[in-house]
């Protein structure tokens, strides 16, 4: 295995991260949590992940649906996988079917006859963390509803910096009446009442993830504006920047070659917070019920779910235990992200 | 033989909040191909603004070029386009700073801002060209093991070691100008000796002119050919280097020399210094700038500021009385 080429200060920087226990084991665990729910369609599905019929094997997780004629049943919708098992079991023909753990996706509703959801977790079921009001898994809505929100955490945070960075250092950069003009504008940009907005907004259309995402990045960018100013003015005042443009370098060069590397450690001691932070906003919009539309699993319908089902207790008291977990880990993992870039924990006296 | 820079009348200002500030009045001199200049005055006589303005790197935007010209090889830098300018900065004429710890970025190692030049002004080149010509270069400058040192980062450097890299920058392209702003007042001693001597003999093997700004004399003694000494903001004497030290003409000038400790000064006597501090450029007294600090000040300084007189061949002076005060001064 090759290392790579790392210089020792961001090499001392990774041991500090390391170092701190509780922000570095929330790292892994959140990133491996990250990387499972892209793979989610494996570990929870209504559709199986092998199925062993007739000598042949079948792989219906991925691609197009297989009709139920496909395993000698006599409809042409998507196999019941789950009663395709039961059926095989019974038969005992040596064709097989294996499911998931939780064999059950985020919008199909499970109902029985004379059982009315949502129903208790139970393990024999496979509703691992039980049903929603409409028999719909809990857990399958846990899961989806993470990879949405971290997915659009993520997204809304990389906009949000692309535009909040480049301005601000514009702003320190240019200064004089370009500062000026801009800080104005973002004093009454950010008086506008992001919560009015998104109610205006979804009143006259049902939002979808990327108009939610248009909304929230149209007031988003906006804090990372005062942090990267100031930061800018403060490197501009360094001798380097005077230095590099007495080499002939130009403006934009100096920017982005010089200036936003000298900042990058308040960009990335930023993010962990940025991303809980998003988690938050779409959480308690689809709460209010301003969020995604109607069937799309979230955290936050789960939570309004749970909240109104008390006795249901196993609904509010997942997606609560999750958003905490979710939470404390995100920043858990900014603490130490701060902690490992402070300057003055470099410089130990022996 | 022609000058490869010539200033003329080179008038800078900054807009302050408190009004226009005119820092340099009518700068003139011009620099031989391969010779030395020393620029010496206090703290806030001009001096770093000058050299800063023949970059056209004064800070935006309060600081104004008012007029004058400085042209470079017949081509008047003042009235370049901002992207011809930067054509010209670290190409034709480049500049080393005073801060060696602060001049050289953080975050990135040598290679890369000792290849940043060539990037910039010679973009045909391959990383490979590159990577042999910041060798030579970290070689010329006197810096041990180059190849080692191409991938560390500024802190892993010592100031000195610093210092050579900011030169070796500055020397990347092979300018026409090298100007040395205040380069060894950040080092100690020992440092200082071995920088001057590293910029007198890369001076000598790429026949480049060097601007020096220092307040030290010591040093304008050591590399320059020709000194020109400042004060408020104008030339108050012009000389070559051996006549200004035997004989100065500028009663400024003579304080500034006296203030230096010498070997055959009574020890523990008080060092003579020049009284008073540098007049606040807002209100410049009318007549002579120096009138309220000059032992030799008479009715007549108070009037008109005196002319930048020719005193010999080579030499100038701004002072009314330079003639009847020669045999006076020393």
């Amino acid at each position: 295995m090759t290392t790579l080429p790392l210089d020792p200060l961001t090499r001392k920087k990774i041991h500090r991260f390391r170092s701190i226990k509780r922000g570095y084991y929330s790292a892994i665990f959140l990133a491996a949590a990250i990387l499972l729910s892209f793979g989610a369609e494996l570990f929870v599905n209504s559709r199986a992940l092998i199925v062993r019929y007739e000598g042949r094997f079948h792989f219906p997780t991925y691609g197009s649906i297989l009709p139920g004629t496909t395993f000698g049943l006599d409809y042409r919708y998507e196999t019941k996988y789950r009663e395709l098992k039961r059926k095989f079991k019974a038969e005992g023909r040596g064709n097989w079917v294996l499911l998931p753990p939780a064999p059950y996706n985020a919008y199909e509703n499970d109902l029985t006859e004379g059982i009315y959801p949502p129903t208790a977790p139970d393990a024999g079921s496979g509703h691992w963390l039980g049903t929603d009001s409409t028999g719909r898994d809990v857990l399958a809505r846990l899961v989806y509803g993470f990879r949405t929100a971290i997915v659009f955490s993520i997204l809304l945070l990389l906009c949000n910096y692309t535009i909040g960075v480049t301005i601000g250092c514009a702003m320190g950069y240019f200064g004089g009446k370009f500062d000026l003009f801009f800080q104005r504008i973002i004093e009454i940009w950010a008086n506008v009442p992001f919560l009015y907005i998104i109610i205006i907004v979804a009143s006259i259309m049902i939002p979808n993830f990327f108009t939610l995402m248009m909304i929230m990045l149209f007031f988003g960018w906006i804090q990372m504006t005062w942090y990267m100013r100031t930061a800018t003015y403060k490197q501009k005042s360094r001798e380097y920047v005077l230095a590099a443009r007495a080499m002939g370098a130009s403006d934009p060069y100096i920017i982005f070659q010089h200036i936003i590397p000298n900042t990058i450690s308040i960009i990335v001691t930023f993010m962990p917070f940025s991303i809980s932070s998003g988690v938050v906003v779409l959480t308690s919009l689809d709460y209010l019920g301003f969020g995604l539309p109607a069937p799309t699993p979230s955290w936050g319908e789960l939570l309004r779910q749970g909240t109104s089902n008390l006795d249901a207790l196993w609904i509010v008291s997942s997606v609560v235990v999750s958003m905490i977990l979710l939470l404390t880990m995100v920043t858990f993992v900014g603490e130490a992200v701060r902690e490992a870039f402070d300057p003055k924990k470099h410089t130990v006296y022996e | 033989m022609a000058p490869i820079l010539e200033v003329k009348d080179l008038r800078v200002r900054f807009d302050t909040e408190a009004g226009p500030v005119r820092v340099v009045r009518g700068v003139d001199f011009e620099l031989e191909k391969g010779k030395t200049l020393g620029i010496v005055g206090e703290s806030g006589s001009g001096k770093s603004v000058t050299s800063l303005a023949i970059m056209r790197l004064l800070p935006r935007p309060s600081g104004v070029i008012e007029g004058g010209s400085v042209s470079l090889d017949g081509t008047d830098l003042t009235k370049l386009a901002p992207s011809e300018m930067r054509r010209f900065r670290g190409n034709r004429v480049s500049m080393v700073f005073q801060e060696p710890m602060t001049a050289l970025n953080p975050v990135q190692t040598i290679r890369r801002q000792l290849g940043e030049s060539y990037v910039l002004h010679h973009p045909s080149m391959t990383p490979g060209d590159i990577e042999t010509a910041s060798i030579n270069l970290l070689e010329e400058v006197g810096i041990p093991a180059p190849e080692k040192r191409l991938d560390e980062y500024p802190h892993q450097l010592s100031g000195g070691m610093r210092q050579r890299v900011m030169i070796a920058i500055a020397l990347a392209c092979r300018p026409d100008i090298l100007i040395a702003d205040e380069p060894t007042t950040a080092l100690d001693v020992t440092i200082q000796a071995q920088i001057l001597s590293l910029i007198k003999r890369l001076q000598k093997e790429h026949g480049m002119a060097v601007i020096f700004i220092t307040h030290d004399l010591g040093v304008i003694a050591e590399v320059c050919d020709e000194v020109i000494v400042m004060y408020a903001g104008r030339v108050v004497e012009r000389r070559p280097v051996n006549d200004l030290f035997k004989k100065p003409r500028h009663p400024y000038t003579k304080g500034l020399l006296e203030s230096i400790p010498r070997l055959d000064t009574e020890p523990k006597t008080m060092l003579p210094t020049i009284e008073g501090m540098v007049p606040d450029f807002s209100s410049l007294p009318e007549g002579c700038s120096f009138q309220n600090r000059c032992p030799h000040c008479v009715e007549d300084c108070k009037a008109a500021m005196p002319e930048l007189d020719r005193l010999d061949e080579i030499g100038f002076s701004r002072c009314i009385r330079t003639e009847e005060l020669h045999e006076e001064i020393r």
